[in-house]
């Protein structure tokens, strides 16, 4: 259907959202972390499982919030505890790990870094503040972007 | 079908034409195109953009093909990125994301009023092309008089039109380029300038332009872009232009060898590549983008590998405007079978060399250093594309053969000279 329309109208009048898929793998080698994962702010019942994915169809045109909190690890040297996110896409685009750059993590390591490997309690933010497919006109280099 | 066939430029941009007419599209073939004609002298860019470029956009919304716009269509059947396709990014449309993209569009709510309204908008051209009139030291062979004064003069004195050409060059007049000056700085978000000649760097009212952008502000802002003839390096013209952040020069050539010589008479390979160098060194040094433009005809694309070539050496673009259908006894079409396949071989090899595989989407946005040597190769599979797919066309021999011989007695010059491998094929229809 999506590929035969054939006038603008109804476009318009189409109801589009985007698919999101995560993927996420858990290391429990030192005890299952305990960490909650909120998409657009709403948190995602999750099993005790070591690997997750997870698909949800959310809006076209707002803004995309992930978010993983990780607390109460305890922290060894030989054995470790951790989430990944392993892949995020959203309507077969690959974000994570292709735009790590774009990630939040503010951790009790102090570490600022850009990465989808959760080793540290903390907040893991991933925030789209526009429209996903303007966004993704400007991460991608397709050069200027006409607005109105 | 929506998707086919429509485009974001109705809502972006429009053209002013050298005799000071309007026009919906750079690409547009004016020929297929009826529509009441409208000019600068009495109606504004404004008016012509919101008002009577309406049936335009209702077509295009309708999800309707616009016959204007067949060159796109051509060059999109080939493979080639067309002007479709780069407008519709420009408002973030992405081909494999047609629908969605469509409507996450910055310009969806006015694209939707426009649906909503006969076609009507109230936005502004941001993206423009200006030709500034047919003032012009070449007289290439693919040309005509509308773009070229010194062949305008040449034509009339050899009888290839009765008359002398009335240039009516609508940017001489002081008062409608100021007119049109404060138009386009009115403009909110004025994006992207590109202007056209003639030879660009010699018009007069180029470099007056230049002075008012910069007046106004706008050459930190307004991305300017403009091809020359490569003929020219004129100081005071290129101070100015280094004062505007992010320039786009095409650099015309057709060909690598002295071919260049007969097609873009009567300048001189040697000169037009010291100047191509100079063009290249000054586009690295501000960081601006540049590009090979060729518009490939049947004599120069048993060549074009030495033009693609020259491109992957330096790292440059190249990029041309459609396959060219005017004039008719120029396309590439006229090519006998033994040429065509020469020219593939040559072709393909580039291919080989470049471990071509086809992506089902090309890149579109080709203005980018990191995507050149990519977006080079498709262009490069689009002309092969055209080729193979091209019948040979031999309704045009008598035109091709009675053309050149006319505008060859004048120059002294023959083809043969350039093009040694033609020579049979000439001989065989009568030259």
């Amino acid at each position: 259907m999506l590929q035969n329309m054939k006038t603008f109208s109804e476009i318009s009048d189409t109801d589009y959202n985007l698919n999101l898929t995560l993927k996420i793998k858990v290391i429990d080698q030192n005890g299952y972390p305990d960490f909650r994962l909120f998409l657009n702010d709403q948190q995602q019942i999750l099993g005790q499982q070591n690997a997750f994915i997870i698909k949800k169809q959310i809006p076209l045109v707002t803004p995309i919030s992930v978010r993983v909190e990780l607390k109460d690890k305890k922290y060894s040297l030989n054995k470790e505890t951790a989430v990944v996110i392993e892949k995020i896409e959203i309507d077969d685009i690959n974000v994570i790990p292709t735009y790590n750059d774009i990630i939040e993590y503010k951790n009790d390591q102090n570490k600022d870094i850009k990465t989808n490997y959760l080793g540290f309690n903390g907040i893991w933010n991933l925030l789209i503040d526009e429209p996903f497919f303007q966004w993704y006109h400007q991460k991608s280099g397709q050069g200027m972007l006409i607005k109105d | 079908m929506l998707k086919k066939y429509f485009c974001g430029s109705p809502w972006i941009h429009m053209r002013i034409e050298n005799n000071g007419d309007y026009a919906f599209c750079r690409w547009q073939r004016n020929n297929n195109y009826s529509a009441e004609k409208h000019n600068i002298k009495h109606t504004s860019p404004l008016e012509y953009f919101q008002k009577h470029m309406a049936d335009i956009r209702s077509t295009m919304l309708a999800g309707n093909p616009v016959t204007a716009c067949e060159s796109c269509y051509i060059m999109e059947k080939n493979n080639k990125v067309s002007g479709r396709q780069k407008q519709l990014l420009k408002i973030g449309v992405l081909e494999g994301h047609f629908e969605k993209s469509l409507i996450s569009s910055p310009l969806f709510q006015s694209i939707k009023y426009s649906d909503q309204n006969k076609g009507h908008t109230f936005l502004e051209p941001v993206d423009w092309q200006i030709d500034l009139g047919n003032f012009c030291n070449s007289a290439c062979v693919m040309c005509s008089p509308k773009f070229s004064s010194k062949l305008a003069n040449e034509w009339h004195h050899i009888g290839l039109i009765d008359q002398p050409y009335d240039n009516n060059n609508w940017a001489q007049n002081e008062h409608l380029l100021e007119k049109f000056i404060t138009c386009l700085s009115g403009i909110k978000n004025l994006n992207y300038l590109h202007f056209l000649g003639g030879e660009t760097l010699i018009t007069p009212a180029f470099k007056k332009m230049l002075k008012a952008l910069k007046n106004a502000g706008l050459n930190e802002k307004v991305v300017i872009g403009l091809t020359t003839n490569l003929t020219v390096w004129p100081e005071d013209v290129i101070d100015i232009l280094r004062t505007f952040k992010n320039v786009h020069i095409g650099l015309s050539i057709e060909s690598m060898n002295k071919l260049n010589d007969y097609i873009r008479w009567p300048s001189k390979i040697s000169s037009i590549k010291e100047n191509l160098k100079k063009f290249i060194d000054l586009t690295d040094e501000k960081k601006w983008f540049a590009s090979l433009r060729i518009t490939p005809n049947l004599f120069t694309v048993f060549y074009i590998d030495e033009v693609y070539r020259y491109a992957l050496q330096n790292n440059i673009g190249v990029e041309s405007c459609n396959f060219i259908y005017k004039p008719s006894f120029l396309k590439i079409d006229l090519m006998p079978d033994e040429l065509k396949q020469i020219t593939l071989k040559k072709l393909r090899g580039i291919l080989n060399e470049n471990h071509y595989t086809e992506n089902k989407i090309p890149v579109v946005n080709v203005r980018r250093k990191e995507v050149v040597r990519q977006s080079l190769i498709e262009d490069v599979q689009s002309v092969i594309k055209y080729i193979e797919n091209a019948e040979t066309d031999t309704s045009q021999y008598q035109n091709l053969v009675s053309f050149i011989k006319t505008i060859e007695k004048n120059r002294g010059n023959s083809v043969i000279e350039y093009a040694p491998e033609y020579e049979n094929f000439l001989r065989n229809i009568g030259y």
